[in-house]
């Protein structure tokens, strides 16, 4: 078929618009890669105690690796089964030990490429706890000088899962250990004073202190409060955050992941399983939380 | 009759060194002057000698399925969680000065004084000063400004 002018200008303009598209990273779907290598993968089993695991509902999953996300931009999909986890062994397998893992991408993406904009709570003993919180997390080894800022965040939030005492008897009187006045102090700086404190709290301590964390390094974060999936089915009250990046909400819930991290644990699981909710596109979780209210401190 | 002597003070040798007439690690926990509350054992807060609540609360629990209680006595808190249907001890929590600990360590007392009752074996947990029993359980006296504001003894329930 003889092309015409015109038809030559459409197949250009088709093949701008699709290198415009991949160079952009709009192929890409941060919220959905993160789910790859946290279902359980004896689901039949954590059911009974797990009910509420998230699980992708969409059907098409995009992926990338770091070295493709940084080189070439190029993105493969699959499509996905019933569960994430099946749809994943194969890119799971092929990873190599050097590559960040699926996971680990979207979130490294995004949270690397974030413009930072430090900022404090303006609450002096929160302040100051914070800044010793790093000073300790620097001096144990926790967190190195030639860490990226994914790298820091990633730390940090599996030292709060594996470090921090659940205490749900915290919530009760907020500011209990706390040498600030819970007159005219916000219930989220209490919450994060209590627990820099004792490292000990329940959801409302582990979001409000990690949110002041992710705002100390430079993150827009914001704690959401509201109604989670339950065990046993029904919803029961919970705290989470969320981090604007790249435009978009994600959610991190450091409360949950310590539960799904040392019930896998208890379970027999050998795997790291750490990063359940970490940085999840916020409008993917609607199935799991139900926002209540967005806490303006 | 000397045999008999002889024998009684064998019998009670012998309770002695097996802990039954001196202080034992079963001992770790708090006495309200009734009941032994000690964490990681079931907890009725129904039983003689609890006495009454002063304030009550449940949630539910971000951990367990169901409900996280905390029941607020004179002096102290109790926080259980749940399991196998029951209430269980996770933390008891001393808010009274006049509740001391059989060192005489309590609320007002130094981190000196603590150390010179305990020693300085503990793990510190932004400013909890944890001496730990075991694995999970421990001793634990929360002091800001050089001063004990709360003890008790806790539990990592996870």
């Amino acid at each position: 078929m003889k092309r015409t002018g015109f038809g030559k200008c459409l197949l250009t303009m088709a093949l701008l618009l699709g290198s415009v598209l991949v160079f952009t990273g709009c192929g890409k779907n941060p919220g959905k890669g993160e789910d790859i290598v946290i279902i359980p993968t004896t689901e039949n089993t954590t059911a009974q105690t797990e009910s509420t695991t998230p699980q992708e509902s969409t059907t098409e999953q995009e992926t990338t690796t770091q070295e493709e996300s940084t080189t070439e931009q190029e993105t493969t999909t699959q499509e996905e089964s019933t569960t994430v986890q099946e749809s994943t062994t194969q890119e799971e397998t092929t990873e190599t030990s050097q590559t960040p893992t699926v996971a680990e991408v979207k979130a490294w993406d995004l949270l690397n490429n974030e413009p930072l904009n430090p900022t404090t709570s303006g609450y002096e003993e929160l302040d100051n706890l914070i800044a010793g919180y790093m000073t300790m997390l620097k001096n144990e080894g926790t967190l190195t000088d030639d860490m990226s800022p994914y790298q820091t965040v990633h730390s940090i939030y599996v030292w709060f899962i594996k470090r921090i005492t659940y205490n749900r008897g915290m919530n009760v009187d907020a500011g209990k250990y706390s040498t600030s006045d819970p007159a005219t102090t916000p219930e989220e700086v209490l919450w994060a004073t209590d627990l820099f404190n004792t490292y000990q709290g329940c959801c409302y301590n582990y979001s409000s202190a990690f949110m002041y964390i992710m705002r100390y390094l430079g993150y827009d974060a914001h704690l959401l409060s509201g109604q989670v999936s339950s065990y046993n089915g029904g919803t029961t009250p919970h705290c989470w955050l969320y981090v604007n990046l790249g435009g978009t909400a994600y959610t991190f819930d450091p409360d949950v992941d310590m539960n799904y991290y040392w019930r896998n644990l208890k379970e027999g699981g050998t795997d790291e399983k750490t990063d359940t909710l970490f940085c999840r596109k916020m409008d993917d979780m609607s199935y799991f939380y139900t926002i209540e209210k967005y806490h303006t401190n | 009759m000397r045999k008999i002597y002889i024998a009684m003070v064998i019998l009670a040798t012998a309770l002695t060194l097996s802990g039954c007439g001196g202080k034992s690690k079963a001992e770790f926990g708090y006495n309200n002057g009734e009941v032994m509350l000690v964490p990681g054992e079931r907890f009725d807060a129904q039983a003689e000698g609890m006495g009454q609540t002063i304030a009550y609360m449940e949630a539910a629990s971000c951990y367990f399925d169901g409900l996280d209680k905390v029941f607020s006595y004179d002096g102290y808190e109790v926080t259980t969680y749940p399991k196998d249907g029951g209430d269980f001890i996770q933390d008891i929590n001393i808010t009274a000065d006049t509740i001391r600990t059989a060192e005489g360590i309590g609320i007002g007392s130094t981190l000196a004084e603590v150390e010179s009752a305990y020693g300085t074996d503990y793990t510190v947990s932004g400013k909890m000063y944890e001496y730990y029993k075991d694995d999970t359980k421990y001793m634990y006296f929360f002091i800001l400004n050089d001063v004990v504001q709360y003890y008790g003894y806790g539990m990592d329930v996870k």
